[in-house]
C-alpha cells in the first residue's frame, strides 16, 4: 500500500466512510435509547455488530486520516501496523461475539415449543 | 492537523486520536447500556406493582366470591333446610292412621311450608340474577331497584335514562348493574344520605352514569387509597368490574358541597 505512490491510501473517502460509520451507530443507539424495550440491549445482534463496528472505526479514524499524507514515514507504518492489527482483532473478537448471539437467537424458537397448560382459564379467572 | 502534527508530533496525535476514539465510542455504548438497563429495571418495577394489584383485585374478587357461597349456604341451611324438614314432619308415616280432618290440616301445613320454601328459593335466586335485569334490561332492573329502595321510605331515590336506546351487551349490562348496586348499598349503609338519583346518557358510544347523593361520600382519592388497602372489599370489587369494562369511575363532590356524584364511563360494546 505504502510502496506504490501513484495509488496511494485515500484519506478522504476513508474518513467520510467513517463519518458516515459512526453516524449510522449513533442513530442506532439513539433510536435504542428511545425505544422501550423489555430485552437487554447486549443480548441482541444487531447491538454486538453496530458496536463492533463503531469501536473498529473510531479506532481506526485518526489512522486512516493521517495515512496518506504520512504513509511513507517509517515510524508512522509500524504504528498504523500495530493499531491496525489490534482493532481488527477486536473486530473479529466483537463479531464472534455477535455471531454467538445470532447463534443464541435462532435457538430460542426451539426452546419454546411450551406445551398447552389451559393458559386461557386461568386467564379468564384472572379477569 | 499539520499544526498538531507539528507541535505534538505524529505518534502523538495519532495515538491521543485513536485513544481519544476509542474510549468516546465506548462511553457511547456504556451510557446507552447503562440507561436502557435503568430504565429496564425501572419498567420492571412499574410490571411488578401492577402484577400486585392485579393480584389484590384477584383476591378480593374471590373473597367475594366465598362470601357470596357463604352466603347462599346460609340462606339453604338456615331457611330452606328446617322448613322442608317441618314438611316432612307433618308427611310422616302415620299421616294415613290419623284422623281425616287431621291429614287435611297436616297436608296443607305442608303445602304451605313448601310454598313458603319455593319462595325462599326464589328469593335467593333472584338475589343471585335479578330476572328484571334478565327479562327487560338494565333500565327496568335499575328502576326496580330504586323503586324498592323509595318504598322503604327511607331515602328519596330515582333514576333516570336519557338515551338508553342502543343497550350495553348482556355481560356488561350485569357488571354496570352489579356496580351500581354495590354503590347504592354503599350509599345507604354509610353515608346517611336523604336522596341518591341515579343519571344515565350515552354519547360517542361511551354510556354515563352518573349517581348524586347529599349524604358523606368519600372522593377520588378516598376511593385509591381504601381500593389500595386492606379494606374496602366492596370498592376492591368496583374497581375490578369497571377494568373488566375497560371504563372509568369519578368519585366527586359539587361546587356548592351540597351533594356527592359518582360517575361511571362505559365504552359501548352493542349487545350480541
Amino acid at each position: 500500500m505504502f510502496k506504490k505512490d501513484p495509488f496511494g491510501f485515500d484519506s478522504i473517502t476513508s474518513g467520510i466512510e467513517c463519518i458516515i460509520v459512526f453516524f449510522l451507530c449513533i442513530s442506532y443507539m439513539f433510536i435504542q435509547l428511545k425505544g422501550a424495550n423489555t430485552l437487554t440491549i447486549y443480548s441482541t445482534f444487531d447491538f454486538w455488530v453496530v458496536i463492533t463496528f463503531l469501536i473498529y472505526f473510531s479506532g481506526t479514524f485518526f489512522l486512516y486520516i493521517l495515512a496518506q499524507s504520512m504513509g511513507r514515514d517509517v515510524s508512522f507504518q509500524k504504528q498504523y501496523f500495530i493499531i491496525n492489527i489490534t482493532f481488527n482483532i477486536l473486530k473479529n473478537i466483537l463479531l464472534c461475539i455477535a455471531m454467538t448471539m445470532k447463534l443464541n437467537e435462532s435457538v430460542k424458537p426451539q426452546k419454546a415449543v411450551i406445551p398447552e397448560l389451559d393458559d386461557e382459564v386461568f386467564f379468564r379467572e384472572k379477569i | 492537523m499539520s499544526f498538531l502534527q507539528t507541535t505534538l508530533g505524529v505518534s502523538s496525535v495519532l495515538i491521543l486520536g485513536t485513544l481519544g476514539m476509542f474510549f468516546m465510542a465506548i462511553t457511547l455504548v456504556s451510557i446507552v447500556v447503562f440507561h436502557q438497563r435503568r430504565v429496564i429495571r425501572f419498567n420492571k418495577q412499574i410490571q411488578k406493582m401492577e402484577e400486585e394489584r392485579q393480584q389484590m383485585l384477584l383476591r378480593a374478587s374471590i373473597q367475594f366470591q366465598e362470601e357470596e357461597r357463604q352466603r347462599i349456604a346460609a340462606d339453604l341451611h338456615d331457611d330452606a333446610g328446617p322448613l322442608l324438614a317441618t314438611a316432612r314432619l307433618y308427611l310422616n308415616e302415620n299421616l294415613i292412621h290419623q284422623e281425616p280432618a287431621l291429614q287435611l290440616q297436616s297436608i296443607f301445613s305442608a303445602k304451605q311450608i313448601i310454598d313458603d320454601s319455593i319462595q325462599l328459593i326464589r328469593n335467593i335466586s333472584h338475589s343471585l340474577m335479578p330476572p328484571t335485569l334478565k327479562n327487560f334490561g338494565l333500565e327496568a332492573a335499575i328502576k326496580d331497584l330504586f323503586e324498592k329502595i323509595n318504598g322503604s321510605g327511607v331515602i328519596n331515590s330515582s333514576a333516570r335514562f336519557h338515551d338508553n336506546r342502543q343497550r350495553l351487551s348482556d355481560e356488561q349490562e350485569l357488571l354496570v348493574f352489579r356496580i351500581l348496586q354495590e354503590l347504592v348499598t354503599n350509599i345507604i349503609k354509610h353515608s346517611s344520605a336523604g336522596f341518591i338519583h341515579l343519571t344515565q346518557n350515552a354519547q360517542n358510544n361511551i354510556v354515563y352514569f352518573r349517581i348524586h347523593h347529599d349524604g358523606k361520600g368519600i372522593l377520588q382519592q378516598d376511593f385509591e387509597k381504601m381500593e389500595q388497602g386492606s379494606a374496602g372489599l366492596g370498592l376492591k370489587n368496583i374497581q375490578s368490574r369497571i377494568r373488566v369494562l375497560n371504563g372509568k369511575i369519578y368519585f366527586e363532590i359539587d361546587n356548592t358541597h351540597t351533594y356527592y356524584k359518582v360517575t361511571i364511563e362505559v365504552p359501548r360494546e352493542p349487545a350480541k
